[in-house]
């Protein structure tokens, strides 16, 4: 009775629809993928999908543009991100306009746009560095946003200043002192980038790379049971992933200062 | 541990927008010795110590250690230690790591970089800590280890930004007096920005009164609280009453509000010059109105506020020489309640005499 004195009734039919809406389907799909017969279930299905050599092609594939693309991602945003946060606050709307455009321009006009641009030179077209910098553009609005929370977090100026007068220079500040307190906003940012980067369809595609995701959708039109066998692996890597930023980021929030006070 | 260092400040200007921060700055700190630049807020203290320190660069002027100009060394290169207002601790470093990274930046060997962090947190009395984290430290061992990771450096100079402002009172007293203790032990160079008179006047061999960009008065905390050269020094540093005056004549002054006049012994000041009279509290004394005995130098006044200040009571008076505060021992304030008649006396030693703006 407590309980539901705590929790109005209409808060619980919510509760109930918003996990049933979630869960359901998700349930139709782990049952679908592992029936093997009118009435029989196993993992069979699972079998195929590992075994099939095109399955580890195009995730190991996937996984090394996604490594590509976050480095890359990392190493042009780190330095930018701390750039205006310490010497160009005046910069912040503008770079925060540029990192929501790639909600605005979708990934086709991109691709048709980065085809057309390059059209002189078809090497770099066909190139997979050519994708890692396409995904490093759609994945500009969760970097940004990451490292910006991160770095808003901390007491820059302080730190930075702490910094330089025991003699450290910008980039030994960068390194030494701000990124170990950006770890978990450079996890968010890097897990972020991985799932946009295994699930980006429209520009690998148009660009004739087999990824992962064009592997899922080229499954998903040929084989229906193996396809709902993917989609659960896939949802398996997405909470693996997820996981791993809460092992990783745990207990680290308790080493930020307790007060920053200007 | 340290090796000391002279500190030239010569025609400091810095403005931001339309406003100078930093109007034409001319400093001298001898080597060893601990000045104080204390102001209100937005008097340009802190962008002086942040230019000497290499983070804002003036927009004309010099600093100079040891006679060589560094206006050209960046932050990093200038060999200054610094301690914030706030906690700047590393935070995901030990209190140890934190001492020994400028060490490390500087290539020195893992047992010297041990052997100077032991020393400087033995000096700052925390070589149990070395372990902990910052947010496993208070305010006041924060600013400590703040304090040793700046000296471990070996700082030319030692630059201190109102370190002591975020921590409670019984802490910022100790702290305090352990800074100097530390300081005059090494005999470092220091330059102190405070907003708070009471811990200038305390720690500092000299004080720079600031205001508006521009130093007001430079002396020792004597001078600075006993002789200010304006009537902002007198009343920002401690408390003080202000008395609208013209020179009677060769050895007297009458006020403007009452035309009392008072005899304070031969000056040079010539006959009807406008002055200000600066009087602190304590240059006034009290006697109860029935002891006046005739005297017409005695002034009356009724007593409107009594203010509790521990060893001494401040009393706030009505009188024709307009209200006035006085501080009266604690043990006497209770035989003059609110409201009762008392006569008051200028010390005419005690009066500090300034032209009129």
């Amino acid at each position: 009775m407590a309980a539901l004195k705590r929790f109005p009734l209409w808060s619980w039919f919510w509760l109930l629809f918003a996990a049933a809406y979630f869960l359901l389907p998700l349930y139709a799909t782990l049952e679908f993928s592992l029936q093997t017969g009118a009435h029989s279930y196993g993992l069979g299905w699972y079998g195929t999908i590992i075994h099939d050599p095109e399955f580890r092609h195009s995730l190991l594939f996937s996984l090394r543009l996604a490594l590509e693309t976050v480095a890359l991602s990392l190493v042009l945003m780190i330095p930018t991100v701390y750039g205006i946060h310490l010497w160009l606050p005046s910069a912040r709307p503008v770079v925060e306009f540029i990192s929501v455009l790639p909600f605005v321009v979708p990934p086709i006009a991109l691709a048709v746009g980065v085809i057309g641009l390059f059209q002189g030179v078809p090497w770099f077209i066909s190139s997979t560095q050519l994708l890692a910098l396409l995904y490093v553009i759609q994945a500009l609005p969760f970097t940004y946003r990451a490292l910006d929370a991160g770095m808003s977090a901390l007491d820059l100026h302080t730190l930075s200043d702490a910094a330089k007068s025991v003699g450290a220079s910008w980039p030994k500040t960068l390194w030494h002192v701000v990124l170990p307190n950006l770890r978990t906003a450079v996890l968010a940012a890097s897990f972020l980038t991985i799932a946009i980067v295994l699930g980006e369809y429209t520009i690998s595609s148009l660009l004739l790379f087999n990824t992962f995701a064009v592997y899922i959708q080229h499954i998903g039109r040929t084989e229906a049971y193996s396809a709902a066998a993917l989609a659960i692996l896939s949802f398996g890597f997405t909470w693996v992933a997820m996981l791993a930023i809460f092992v990783l980021t745990r207990g680290r929030a308790s080493r930020r200062p307790i007060a920053m006070v200007r | 541990m340290t090796g000391s260092a002279g500190l030239m400040i010569a025609a400091l200007r810095k403005q931001f927008g339309e406003t100078a921060a930093v109007d034409g700055v001319d400093l001298e700190i001898k080597p060893g010795e601990f000045l104080s630049l204390l102001g209100p807020s937005g008097s340009g203290k802190t962008t002086v110590l942040r230019i000497v320190a290499g983070f804002e660069e003036p927009d004309s002027g010099s600093v100079l250690v040891n006679g060589s100009s560094i206006d050209n060394t960046p932050a990093h290169k200038r060999n200054m230690g610094m301690v914030f207002q706030a906690y700047s601790l590393f935070p995901t470093m030990t209190t140890r790591q934190n001492i020994e990274f400028g060490l490390r930046l500087r290539g020195m060997s893992k047992r010297e970089r041990a052997d100077k962090a032991n020393e400087a947190l033995e000096l700052v009395r925390l070589s149990s800590h070395g372990d902990r984290y910052a947010h496993q430290l208070s305010g006041g061992e924060q600013q400590r280890v703040a304090l040793a990771r700046a000296l471990a450096l070996e700082p030319s100079v030692l630059l201190l930004d109102e370190p002591l402002s975020a921590l409670d009172a019984k802490v910022r007293l100790h702290l305090r007096d352990e800074i100097r203790a530390i300081q005059s032990r090494l005999g470092i160079t220091t330059l102190y920005v405070t907003h708070d008179q009471e811990e200038a006047l305390a720690i500092s061999d000299r004080i720079a009164v600031m205001s508006t960009g521009r130093v007001q008065q430079v002396g020792t905390p004597a001078e600075i609280y006993s002789a200010p050269a304006s009537s902002f020094v007198a009343e920002f540093v401690g408390t003080t009453n202000r008395l609208d005056c013209r020179v009677c004549d060769d050895e007297a002054i009458a006020f403007d509000s009452s035309g009392t006049r008072l005899v304070l012994g031969r000056h040079a000041l010539q006959k009807d010059t406008l002055m200000v009279a600066l009087i602190r509290p304590e240059g006034i004394s009290i006697t109860p109105a029935n002891g006046s005995g005739g005297d017409e130098s005695l002034v009356a006044a009724a007593i409107r506020r009594h203010t509790f200040l521990g060893a001494t009571t401040r009393l706030e008076l009505e009188s024709p020489l307009g209200v006035l505060l006085a501080d009266v021992p604690s043990a006497n304030a209770v035989s003059l309640p609110l409201g009762s008649e008392v006569l008051l006396s200028l010390d005419a030693s005690a009066v500090r005499l300034l032209p009129r703006p």
